[in-house]
């Protein structure tokens, strides 16, 4: 076992160079000189060429970016160019609020997917596989910022129900699920169409299956037939779909998290883009792709521990 | 799932949202709640150079003078007094006593605004306000309560422009030497209001400080909280989240001024946003084509159909509310006939192509397809290319572009419009306009406030009458707030200012 996480984590290595080296060079190609945005337009010249030899911006490309893959290897992020703080403090004062959202995100796509699936599945064909497949599709199809926006007009403005805006109290438990709720529905819609189809693909496959037709011969109510022996079976390939989510939800926190006016790091990756923070933007991203890998390896462990047949090799 | 399990998740449910509900209700405080129009980055006063740390900043710090709250007057803040040689070039302020820094910092004295003026300038620093202390040659401590700042030139607008605006921002050495690196989130200053708590992403409180100079604010507190979209700041209010924000957007302009319950404030703005052309770029360098498109466009449609209400039309290149502003410069009416005359004198009776370059950011991308439709009608063909804000400010700042849009929101003084925009060594200079370098200068030393007049009236009739820009619009600043909110001046100027502001429930 602890083999197999050494080799995932290695065999991750290359995909996460791949994508700090992209980032390092898109936000590089981005028109816009940070130096210029830190000090003002109404800098004189030599302060601003003096700035950008100070943030090694005058060096040859490639000099950055092995300075920045060295750096980045032995744990430092840099420094944010607009706040001066390391990236990695600022990357942790909101880390937790965008892995709550995207935690609920996918809590939010499994308990409205699963179940979608599992009856589309069993009534297939159906009208209420017709209709629950409908509303798949228009989860998948309806923009978050829009339905984001509908949803606080909805529960915030008209009834009342929920807070519109925020994190919530960091130290209030109760507030900080309150403020996810709505967010996280908005997030979590989309990835439910993908999780829903998925499972009802699999159920599908599942149902078909001789020991559930044994099942039901034997006389086993049809709720624990579908949830205790089918779903367990089918839950392999949407343990899959819940990884492969992930990134995609992460990349969803950024509007969501404008939206709904939340600290994250979303909202932190939009500044920073704006304000040509190049270290914070790489930092932000690397943080991303660390979490996407992580999620994935940890969904190839639970693939593994599912289902007894899968060996780790 | 378990009847049990089921039970105690619905009293929870209901315990908190009984709780949520009255978390609100009781607090005996007057505490204000505010829109921020993002986060923040840093409140170091030297280092500061966007909108959301400027009305932070604005309540924490004092400056020598300051702007009349919701003016662009100036009134004593740390000085109470102050002489100007007769040469222009040395200013000597009677600080005021007894005024005391947050937190136990001690007495503010001369050697504090010595210090602010000296870090700002040094290079370690990396201000970005540097620049506007560039004229100074020596800071002298007189005594504790008397300070000299000596110029290397004179420049009229040291009193009006550099002192009350962000390079003015009077800071404290052991606090800043104290938090190092993390000053930034803990500023000391001497202001109406305390840099209290700042959880990032959430909210920036503010709290009243009781030993304040002018007596404490009659707020106990200000939140601010971080809500970059329009439309979401717009429900946040409306709920109460919010209790008062700045806005820009037409459409929530629109929606908030018939909202009852809401009560919207607006005032024209320090702020001009034209059209610029590239003069030493056929075909604009022939003011006869320049003029032939400032006749073409029709201003009025664009401010009343598509700006809605939240600007006024552009007739010079000083905003109104500017010294020495006159309406006695070249009107270009709107007129195609006068559009196609002159082109055709230009030779250009067939028309053109050109492109357009505009910046993303509100309300341009409103505006320019109006501009296209208006051009096409004189045969001039214009390609719209929108960069994002900052991409376009370099762009247009290299003077890559033929024609361009330009947003200027600066201090209120002449010399801010004509030397950043219209003299050859100006940084905001889009248009490479340079011939009027000689009566720019004149105007910026010249201490006569008639004299000084004088040569803006001139400058005002000399460059809209050459046309090198297209004064389109003046936006209005726009403030929405709830009823009972009150005592809030609206600020021109980026900024907030929480000490006259209190609620009345």
């Amino acid at each position: 076992m602890s083999r197999y996480i050494f080799r995932t984590i290695f065999s991750a290595l290359p995909t996460l160079i791949g994508v700090l080296t992209c980032v390092f060079l898109l936000t590089r190609l981005i028109p816009g000189d940070p130096a210029l945005l830190i000090l003002g337009e109404n800098a004189p010249q030599e302060q601003i060429l003096q700035l950008r030899k100070d943030l090694g911006l005058d060096q040859p490309i490639y000099v950055q970016y092995f300075h920045y893959l060295y750096q980045v290897f032995h744990g430092n992020l840099g420094i944010s160019l607009r706040t001066e703080r390391s990236v990695i403090k600022e990357i942790m004062d909101v880390l937790p609020y965008t892995t709550e959202l995207a935690i609920a995100g996918i809590f939010v796509s499994v308990i409205i997917g699963v179940p979608i699936g599992v009856i589309s599945a069993n009534r297939r064909n159906t009208m209420t596989d017709f209709v629950a497949m409908t509303f798949a599709i228009l989860g998948v199809s309806m923009p978050v910022f829009w339905t984001g926006i509908l949803s606080t007009l909805l529960f915030s403005l008209y009834l009342g129900w929920l807070p519109a805006i925020g994190g919530g109290d960091p130290a209030n438990l109760i507030d900080r699920i309150l403020h996810l709720i709505l967010p996280s529905t908005a997030i979590g819609m989309a990835a439910s169409a993908i999780t829903a189809r998925m499972t009802r693909a699999s159920m599908l496959d599942v149902l078909h299956q001789d020991y559930i037709q044994t099942a039901r011969a034997k006389g086993l109510e049809e709720l624990k037939v579908l949830y205790k022996h089918a779903l367990r079976n089918a839950l392999i390939p949407v343990i899959t779909v819940v990884g492969l989510n992930m990134g995609r939800l992460l990349g969803g926190t950024i509007v969501t998290e404008i939206v709904f006016a939340r600290p994250g790091m979303g909202k932190l990756l939009v500044d920073a883009i704006y304000a040509r923070d190049y270290p914070q933007v790489q930092g932000v991203v690397a943080f991303f792709a660390a979490m996407v890998i992580i999620v994935n390896l940890l969904v190839d462990l639970a693939y593994s521990i599912a289902d007894p047949r899968v060996e780790l090799s | 799932m378990s009847r049990v399990l089921m039970r105690t998740l619905r009293d929870l449910f209901l315990i908190s949202f009984v709780l949520v509900s009255f978390s609100s209700v009781g607090s005996t405080e007057n505490i204000l709640k505010a829109r921020l129009l993002g986060n923040i980055s840093t409140i170091d006063g030297a280092k500061i150079n966007q909108v959301n740390d400027h009305v932070i900043a604005e309540n924490v710090y004092s400056h020598l003078v300051r702007y009349k709250p919701g003016s662009v007057d100036i009134e004593p803040d740390l000085a109470v007094s102050w002489t100007i040689s007769r040469d222009g070039k040395v200013y000597t302020f009677n600080l005021r006593k007894g005024v005391k820094w947050h937190k136990e910092f001690g007495g503010f004295t001369a050697k504090d605004v010595k210090y602010s003026i000296e870090r700002t300038l040094d290079p370690k620093t990396k201000s970005p306000n540097a620049g506007d202390f560039s004229l100074v040659d020596k800071v002298e401590v007189i005594d504790d309560y008397t300070v000299r700042i000596s110029l290397k030139e004179p420049y009229a607008p040291f009193l009006t422009v550099t002192l009350p605006y962000r390079a003015g921002w009077i800071l404290n050495q052991a606090a800043v030497e104290k938090f190092g690196s993390e000053y930034g989130l803990n500023p000391i200053g001497t202001g109406p209001f305390i840099f209290d708590r700042y959880i990032p992403g959430t909210e920036v409180v503010l709290s009243a400080n009781k030993d304040y100079y002018a007596g404490p604010p009659k707020l106990d507190r200000i939140v601010f909280k971080p809500i970059s979209e329009e439309t979401v700041a717009e429900i946040a209010l409306e709920r109460g989240d919010i209790d008062i924000m700045y806005f820009r957007s037409p459409e929530v302009y629109q929606r908030l001024k018939v909202k009852k319950g809401i009560v919207v404030e607006e005032k024209t703005g320090p702020g001009i946003y034209s059209l610029v052309f590239n003069i030493d770029k056929k075909p604009f360098s022939d003011p006869r084509v320049r003029k032939a498109i400032h006749h073409a466009i029709n201003k009025d449609q664009i401010v009343k159909y598509i700006l809605g209400g939240i600007a006024t039309k552009g007739t010079n290149v000083l905003p109104p509310n500017f010294l020495s502003y006159t309406e006695a410069v070249t009107q270009y009416d709107y007129s195609l006939e006068k559009a196609k005359g002159l082109l055709r004198e230009a030779g250009f009776g067939e028309g053109f192509k050109t492109t357009l370059y505009y910046s993303q950011l509100s309300p341009w991308p409103l505006v320019v397809p109006v501009i296209q439709e208006d051009l096409k009608k004189v045969n001039i063909d214009v390609e719209l290319k929108g960069l994002e804000h900052a991409s376009l400010m370099s762009f247009i700042r290299a003077r890559k572009h033929d024609f361009g849009v330009q947003p200027m929101l600066r201090p209120p003084d002449p010399d801010m419009i004509f030397y950043l925009m219209f003299h050859s060594k100006g940084t905001f200079n889009a248009t490479g306009y340079r011939s009027e370098d000689e009566n720019i200068e004149k105007a910026r030393v010249e201490m006569s406030l008639d004299k000084r007049k004088a040569i803006y009236v001139q400058l005002q009739k000399k460059v809209v009458e050459d046309s090198p820009t297209i004064p389109l619009f003046y936006l209005k600043v726009l403030v929405a707030r709830k009823p009972y909110v009150k005592g809030h001046p609206v600020d021109l100027l980026n900024g907030f200012w929480g000490y006259s502001t209190y609620i009345e429930k």
